[in-house]
Protein backbone atom coordinates (compact mmCIF):
# COMPACT_ATOMS: atom_id res chain seq x y z
CA UNK A 1 0.00 0.00 0.00
CA UNK A 2 1.49 3.59 -1.23
CA UNK A 3 1.66 6.47 0.43
CA UNK A 4 -1.40 7.62 -1.44
CA UNK A 5 -3.48 5.05 -0.04
CA UNK A 6 -2.67 5.69 3.46
CA UNK A 7 -1.92 9.90 3.34
CA UNK A 8 -5.46 10.32 5.64
CA UNK A 9 -4.02 8.01 8.01
CA UNK A 10 -0.43 8.55 8.22
CA UNK A 11 -0.55 10.78 11.61
CA UNK A 12 -2.83 7.91 12.92
CA UNK A 13 -0.46 5.24 12.34
CA UNK A 14 2.95 7.77 13.17
CA UNK A 15 1.02 7.96 16.37
CA UNK A 16 0.24 4.39 16.74
CA UNK A 17 3.57 3.47 16.71
CA UNK A 18 5.20 5.49 18.69
CA UNK A 19 2.47 5.20 21.29
CA UNK A 20 4.22 2.47 22.76
CA UNK A 21 7.96 3.70 22.62
CA UNK A 22 9.87 6.37 21.13
CA UNK A 23 11.66 5.92 18.21
CA UNK A 24 13.78 7.56 15.02
CA UNK A 25 12.29 7.91 12.23
CA UNK A 26 13.85 5.09 10.72
CA UNK A 27 12.84 2.59 13.35
CA UNK A 28 9.22 3.93 12.75
CA UNK A 29 9.13 2.91 9.35
CA UNK A 30 11.05 -0.14 9.42
CA UNK A 31 8.04 -1.10 12.48
CA UNK A 32 5.29 0.13 10.65
CA UNK A 33 6.66 -2.34 7.52
CA UNK A 34 6.93 -4.76 10.03
CA UNK A 35 3.97 -4.70 12.07
CA UNK A 36 1.68 -4.52 8.56
CA UNK A 37 3.63 -7.78 7.52
CA UNK A 38 4.83 -5.21 4.42
CA UNK A 39 0.94 -4.35 3.43
CA UNK A 40 2.38 -0.32 4.22
CA UNK A 41 5.35 0.17 2.38
CA UNK A 42 5.37 3.79 2.19
CA UNK A 43 7.80 6.49 0.23
CA UNK A 44 10.29 6.74 3.33
CA UNK A 45 10.99 10.38 2.86
CA UNK A 46 7.35 11.23 3.62
CA UNK A 47 7.41 9.91 7.07
CA UNK A 48 9.96 12.64 7.95
CA UNK A 49 7.37 16.33 6.95
CA UNK A 50 4.67 14.19 8.54
CA UNK A 51 6.73 13.40 11.89
CA UNK A 52 8.05 17.38 12.01
CA UNK A 53 4.29 18.46 11.28
CA UNK A 54 2.81 16.28 13.96
CA UNK A 55 6.11 18.14 16.35
CA UNK A 56 4.49 21.68 15.18
CA UNK A 57 1.05 20.12 16.04
CA UNK A 58 2.57 19.56 20.14
CA UNK A 59 1.49 15.86 19.41
CA UNK A 60 4.96 14.09 19.47
CA UNK A 61 8.16 15.99 20.84
CA UNK A 62 11.71 15.32 19.64
CA UNK A 63 15.47 15.01 21.38
CA UNK A 64 18.45 14.27 19.30
CA UNK A 65 20.70 11.10 21.19
CA UNK A 66 23.61 9.24 20.22
CA UNK A 67 21.92 5.59 19.24
CA UNK A 68 23.80 2.75 18.02
CA UNK A 69 26.93 5.14 16.69
CA UNK A 70 24.71 8.15 15.13
CA UNK A 71 23.36 10.96 16.39
CA UNK A 72 19.42 10.67 16.05
CA UNK A 73 16.38 12.33 16.35
CA UNK A 74 14.13 10.18 18.68
CA UNK A 75 10.47 11.22 18.61
CA UNK A 76 7.83 10.77 21.53
CA UNK A 77 4.13 10.75 21.93
CA UNK A 78 3.07 13.40 24.10
CA UNK A 79 -0.17 13.77 26.38
CA UNK A 80 -2.16 15.93 23.70
CA UNK A 81 -0.89 13.22 21.06
CA UNK A 82 -2.30 10.11 23.10
CA UNK A 83 -5.68 12.10 23.63
CA UNK A 84 -5.42 12.82 19.66
CA UNK A 85 -4.85 8.85 18.50
CA UNK A 86 -7.76 7.93 21.30
CA UNK A 87 -9.62 10.15 19.38
CA UNK A 88 -8.62 9.08 15.86
CA UNK A 89 -8.72 5.18 16.79
CA UNK A 90 -12.27 5.72 17.75
CA UNK A 91 -13.10 7.23 14.61
CA UNK A 92 -11.28 4.24 12.97
CA UNK A 93 -13.47 1.95 14.45
CA UNK A 94 -16.20 3.27 13.69
CA UNK A 95 -15.42 3.84 9.80
CA UNK A 96 -14.07 0.55 9.25
CA UNK A 97 -16.88 -1.36 10.90
CA UNK A 98 -18.88 0.66 8.51
CA UNK A 99 -17.26 -0.80 5.73
CA UNK A 100 -17.27 -3.90 6.88
CA UNK A 101 -20.59 -4.02 7.45
CA UNK A 102 -21.65 -2.78 3.94
CA UNK A 103 -18.70 -4.60 2.14
CA UNK A 104 -19.91 -7.93 4.07
CA UNK A 105 -23.66 -7.50 2.45
CA UNK A 106 -22.35 -6.58 -0.98
CA UNK A 107 -22.62 -8.89 -4.32
CA UNK A 108 -19.23 -8.82 -5.88
CA UNK A 109 -20.46 -9.71 -9.78
CA UNK A 110 -18.31 -12.14 -11.74
CA UNK A 111 -16.27 -12.84 -8.31
CA UNK A 112 -15.00 -16.75 -9.07
CA UNK A 113 -15.74 -16.22 -12.66
CA UNK B 1 32.17 6.13 1.58
CA UNK B 2 33.80 7.78 -1.37
CA UNK B 3 32.64 11.14 -2.40
CA UNK B 4 31.38 9.41 -4.87
CA UNK B 5 28.47 7.18 -3.49
CA UNK B 6 25.21 7.66 -4.04
CA UNK B 7 24.09 8.65 -0.37
CA UNK B 8 26.74 11.21 -0.56
CA UNK B 9 25.58 12.90 -3.95
CA UNK B 10 21.72 12.80 -2.48
CA UNK B 11 23.02 14.71 0.42
CA UNK B 12 25.03 17.33 -1.90
CA UNK B 13 21.67 17.50 -3.59
CA UNK B 14 19.74 17.85 -0.48
CA UNK B 15 22.46 20.38 1.13
CA UNK B 16 21.86 22.58 -1.87
CA UNK B 17 17.94 22.69 -2.47
CA UNK B 18 17.15 22.90 1.66
CA UNK B 19 18.48 26.16 1.73
CA UNK B 20 14.61 27.46 1.23
CA UNK B 21 14.35 26.65 4.82
CA UNK B 22 14.98 27.92 7.93
CA UNK B 23 18.56 27.21 8.93
CA UNK B 24 17.90 24.81 11.79
CA UNK B 25 15.04 23.12 9.83
CA UNK B 26 17.49 22.26 7.23
CA UNK B 27 20.45 21.36 9.33
CA UNK B 28 18.51 18.71 11.22
CA UNK B 29 16.59 17.12 8.10
CA UNK B 30 20.33 16.71 6.42
CA UNK B 31 21.43 14.96 9.68
CA UNK B 32 17.81 13.12 9.95
CA UNK B 33 18.34 11.74 6.20
CA UNK B 34 21.59 10.81 6.65
CA UNK B 35 21.19 8.58 9.52
CA UNK B 36 18.33 6.93 7.70
CA UNK B 37 19.96 6.37 4.55
CA UNK B 38 22.55 4.73 6.04
CA UNK B 39 20.59 3.02 8.41
CA UNK B 40 18.74 1.64 5.07
CA UNK B 41 21.68 0.84 3.63
CA UNK B 42 23.21 -1.07 6.09
CA UNK B 43 20.21 -2.80 6.20
CA UNK B 44 20.58 -4.04 2.58
CA UNK B 45 23.52 -4.98 2.84
CA UNK B 46 22.75 -7.25 5.66
CA UNK B 47 20.07 -8.62 2.99
CA UNK B 48 23.01 -9.51 1.13
CA UNK B 49 23.28 -6.67 -1.40
CA UNK B 50 26.67 -5.05 -2.14
CA UNK B 51 27.29 -1.92 -0.77
CA UNK B 52 26.65 0.46 -3.97
CA UNK B 53 23.34 -1.67 -4.73
CA UNK B 54 22.18 -1.13 -0.73
CA UNK B 55 22.88 2.99 -1.32
CA UNK B 56 20.77 3.01 -4.10
CA UNK B 57 17.87 1.08 -3.03
CA UNK B 58 17.81 2.94 0.25
CA UNK B 59 17.60 6.27 -2.59
CA UNK B 60 14.90 4.66 -4.22
CA UNK B 61 12.81 3.85 -1.23
CA UNK B 62 13.80 7.05 -0.11
CA UNK B 63 11.91 9.06 -2.45
CA UNK B 64 13.31 12.41 -4.54
CA UNK B 65 15.10 15.44 -3.00
CA UNK B 66 12.80 17.64 -4.57
CA UNK B 67 9.58 15.59 -3.11
CA UNK B 68 10.95 15.96 0.27
CA UNK B 69 12.08 19.18 0.39
CA UNK B 70 8.70 19.92 -1.25
CA UNK B 71 6.93 18.33 2.16
CA UNK B 72 9.23 20.36 3.81
CA UNK B 73 7.89 23.85 2.64
CA UNK B 74 4.75 23.34 2.01
CA UNK B 75 4.67 22.34 6.54
CA UNK B 76 6.43 25.50 7.13
CA UNK B 77 4.07 27.77 4.94
CA UNK B 78 2.55 30.56 6.41
CA UNK B 79 -0.94 29.27 7.17
CA UNK B 80 -4.06 31.84 5.51
CA UNK B 81 -5.39 32.39 8.92
CA UNK B 82 -2.23 33.40 10.49
CA UNK B 83 -1.28 35.56 7.89
CA UNK B 84 -4.84 37.27 7.92
CA UNK B 85 -4.17 37.81 11.43
CA UNK B 86 -0.69 39.46 10.69
CA UNK B 87 -2.28 41.48 8.06
CA UNK B 88 -4.53 42.67 10.25
CA UNK B 89 -2.16 43.45 13.62
CA UNK B 90 -0.19 45.18 10.71
CA UNK B 91 -2.76 47.49 9.13
CA UNK B 92 -3.94 48.23 12.70
CA UNK B 93 -0.33 49.46 14.15
CA UNK B 94 0.15 51.47 10.81
CA UNK B 95 -3.02 52.96 11.01
CA UNK B 96 -2.52 54.44 14.68
CA UNK B 97 0.90 55.49 13.27
CA UNK B 98 -0.50 57.01 10.34
CA UNK B 99 -3.45 58.67 12.74
CA UNK B 100 -0.73 59.94 14.97
CA UNK B 101 1.10 61.44 12.21
CA UNK B 102 -1.88 63.38 10.76
CA UNK B 103 -2.28 64.52 15.00
CA UNK B 104 0.92 65.93 14.46
CA UNK B 105 0.42 67.62 11.09
CA UNK B 106 -2.70 68.90 13.17
CA UNK B 107 -0.29 70.71 15.72
CA UNK B 108 1.98 72.64 12.18
CA UNK B 109 -1.30 73.49 11.13
CA UNK B 110 -2.12 74.93 14.50
CA UNK B 111 1.20 76.57 14.47
CA UNK B 112 0.65 77.97 10.68
CA UNK B 113 -2.82 79.26 11.82
CA UNK B 114 -1.22 80.94 14.66
CA UNK B 115 1.44 82.76 12.77
CA UNK B 116 -0.33 83.16 8.90
CA UNK B 117 -3.87 83.22 9.95
CA UNK B 118 -7.05 81.09 8.75
CA UNK B 119 -6.42 81.82 4.95
CA UNK B 120 -3.18 80.15 5.01
CA UNK B 121 -4.94 76.78 6.32
CA UNK B 122 -7.90 76.92 4.77
CA UNK B 123 -9.12 78.01 1.06
CA UNK B 124 -10.92 80.77 -0.03
CA UNK B 125 -14.80 79.44 -0.41
CA UNK B 126 -15.98 78.97 -3.92
CA UNK B 127 -19.21 81.61 -3.81
CA UNK B 128 -21.56 78.55 -4.43
CA UNK B 129 -20.94 77.31 -1.00
CA UNK B 130 -21.67 81.10 0.54
CA UNK B 131 -25.62 79.95 0.74
CA UNK B 132 -27.49 82.43 3.20
CA UNK B 133 -28.12 79.05 5.29
CA UNK B 134 -24.19 78.44 5.46
CA UNK B 135 -23.10 82.22 6.21
CA UNK B 136 -25.58 81.84 9.29
CA UNK B 137 -24.10 78.91 10.55
CA UNK B 138 -20.33 80.36 9.69
CA UNK B 139 -21.15 83.85 10.87
CA UNK B 140 -23.00 82.34 14.42
CA UNK B 141 -19.81 80.75 15.37
CA UNK B 142 -17.58 84.23 14.49
CA UNK B 143 -19.75 86.78 15.33
CA UNK B 144 -17.59 89.79 14.47
CA UNK B 145 -16.78 88.32 10.96
CA UNK B 146 -17.98 88.60 7.37
CA UNK B 147 -19.60 85.46 5.71
CA UNK B 148 -15.99 84.57 3.79
CA UNK B 149 -13.70 85.48 6.94
CA UNK B 150 -16.13 83.50 9.21
CA UNK B 151 -16.27 80.03 6.14
CA UNK B 152 -12.23 80.38 6.36
CA UNK B 153 -12.00 80.75 10.15
CA UNK B 154 -14.46 77.45 10.56
CA UNK B 155 -12.58 75.09 8.06
CA UNK B 156 -9.37 76.14 9.42
CA UNK B 157 -10.54 75.73 12.99
CA UNK B 158 -11.85 72.16 11.85
CA UNK B 159 -8.54 71.34 9.80
CA UNK B 160 -6.68 71.81 12.88
CA UNK B 161 -8.84 70.18 15.70
CA UNK B 162 -10.22 67.71 13.69
CA UNK B 163 -6.18 66.59 12.68
CA UNK B 164 -5.36 66.45 16.37
CA UNK B 165 -8.32 64.43 17.62
CA UNK B 166 -7.34 61.79 14.75
CA UNK B 167 -3.89 61.87 16.79
CA UNK B 168 -5.16 61.22 20.28
CA UNK B 169 -7.50 58.28 18.62
CA UNK B 170 -3.81 57.21 17.15
CA UNK B 171 -2.12 57.31 20.89
CA UNK B 172 -5.19 55.63 22.22
CA UNK B 173 -5.39 52.92 19.79
CA UNK B 174 -1.70 52.42 20.11
CA UNK B 175 -1.76 52.43 24.03
CA UNK B 176 -5.16 49.69 24.12
CA UNK B 177 -2.79 47.74 21.70
CA UNK B 178 -0.49 47.34 24.01
CA UNK B 179 -2.67 46.81 27.19
CA UNK B 180 -4.20 43.98 25.28
CA UNK B 181 -1.39 41.95 24.34
CA UNK B 182 0.05 42.76 28.03
CA UNK B 183 -3.00 41.40 29.61
CA UNK B 184 -2.79 38.59 27.72
CA UNK B 185 0.60 37.42 29.66
CA UNK B 186 2.15 35.96 26.20
CA UNK B 187 4.61 37.12 23.78
CA UNK B 188 2.86 39.57 21.16
CA UNK B 189 1.66 38.24 18.31
CA UNK B 190 4.02 39.32 15.23
CA UNK B 191 2.34 41.34 12.22
CA UNK B 192 4.16 41.18 9.16
CA UNK B 193 7.43 40.49 8.42
CA UNK B 194 9.53 44.13 9.58
CA UNK B 195 10.79 44.48 5.88
CA UNK B 196 7.58 44.16 4.51
CA UNK B 197 5.94 46.79 7.34
CA UNK B 198 8.40 48.60 6.57
CA UNK B 199 8.19 48.89 3.00
CA UNK B 200 4.63 49.45 3.19
CA UNK B 201 5.04 52.19 5.36
CA UNK B 202 7.56 54.27 3.61
CA UNK B 203 5.67 53.71 0.53
CA UNK B 204 2.42 55.31 2.16
CA UNK B 205 4.51 58.29 4.16
CA UNK B 206 6.36 58.58 0.35
CA UNK B 207 3.06 59.17 -1.55
CA UNK B 208 1.55 61.18 1.20
CA UNK B 209 4.58 63.44 1.21
CA UNK B 210 4.88 63.59 -2.90
CA UNK B 211 0.83 64.33 -2.65
CA UNK B 212 0.46 67.13 -0.09
CA UNK B 213 3.64 69.07 -1.82
CA UNK B 214 1.92 68.61 -4.62
CA UNK B 215 -1.20 69.80 -3.55
CA UNK B 216 0.20 72.71 -1.24
CA UNK B 217 2.21 74.32 -4.32
CA UNK B 218 -0.82 73.69 -6.40
CA UNK B 219 -2.77 76.00 -4.22
CA UNK B 220 0.28 78.56 -3.44
CA UNK B 221 0.46 78.37 -7.75
CA UNK B 222 -3.46 79.01 -8.03
CA UNK B 223 -4.69 80.26 -5.23
CA UNK B 224 -1.88 82.57 -4.57
CA UNK B 225 -1.25 81.10 -1.22
CA UNK B 226 -4.39 80.51 -0.02
CA UNK B 227 -5.42 77.01 1.47
CA UNK B 228 -1.83 75.66 0.87
CA UNK B 229 -0.76 75.51 4.94
CA UNK B 230 -3.75 72.83 5.43
CA UNK B 231 -1.24 70.44 2.77
CA UNK B 232 2.12 72.03 3.67
CA UNK B 233 1.18 71.22 7.36
CA UNK B 234 1.36 67.62 6.38
CA UNK B 235 4.36 67.40 4.30
CA UNK B 236 7.18 67.37 6.60
CA UNK B 237 5.51 64.77 9.19
CA UNK B 238 5.29 62.48 5.76
CA UNK B 239 8.15 63.16 5.06
CA UNK B 240 9.73 62.72 8.39
CA UNK B 241 7.61 59.59 8.74
CA UNK B 242 9.39 58.07 5.24
CA UNK B 243 13.08 59.42 6.27
CA UNK B 244 11.99 57.06 9.41
CA UNK B 245 10.68 53.92 8.04
CA UNK B 246 12.56 54.35 4.84
CA UNK B 247 16.27 54.33 6.95
CA UNK B 248 15.21 51.18 8.96
CA UNK B 249 14.45 49.38 5.42
CA UNK B 250 17.77 50.67 4.02
CA UNK B 251 19.71 49.17 7.11
CA UNK B 252 17.94 46.03 6.91
CA UNK B 253 18.07 45.83 3.22
CA UNK B 254 22.22 46.33 3.43
CA UNK B 255 22.60 43.61 6.33
CA UNK B 256 23.79 40.04 5.09
CA UNK B 257 20.91 37.52 4.87
CA UNK B 258 20.12 37.03 8.30
CA UNK B 259 20.26 33.22 9.58
CA UNK B 260 16.41 32.21 10.08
Amino acid sequence: MKVDRVKGHLDLLLLGVLSTEPGHGYAVITQLRERTDGLIDLTEGAVYPALHRLEDLGLLASDWHPVGGRRRRLYRITAAGNKALARERAEWDKLSKAVAIVLRTASVQGAGA
Amino acid sequence: MSAHDPIESYLDELLSAARSLPVREARYLLAETEAHLRDAADAGVRRGLAEHEAELAALTDFGTVADLVGRERARLRTPLRTLAGQLLRTAYLLGAIGAIAVGLSGVIAGLVYWIGGAAAIAPVPHAADLTPANCARWIGLAPHSGCRAAAISDWASETVVYRIAAGVLGVIALVLYAIATRRRGTKPKPGLEPMVTESIATTLFVVAAIGTLGLGLGALISSSGSGAGQWLSATPVALAAATIFGSRLARRLREPTPAR
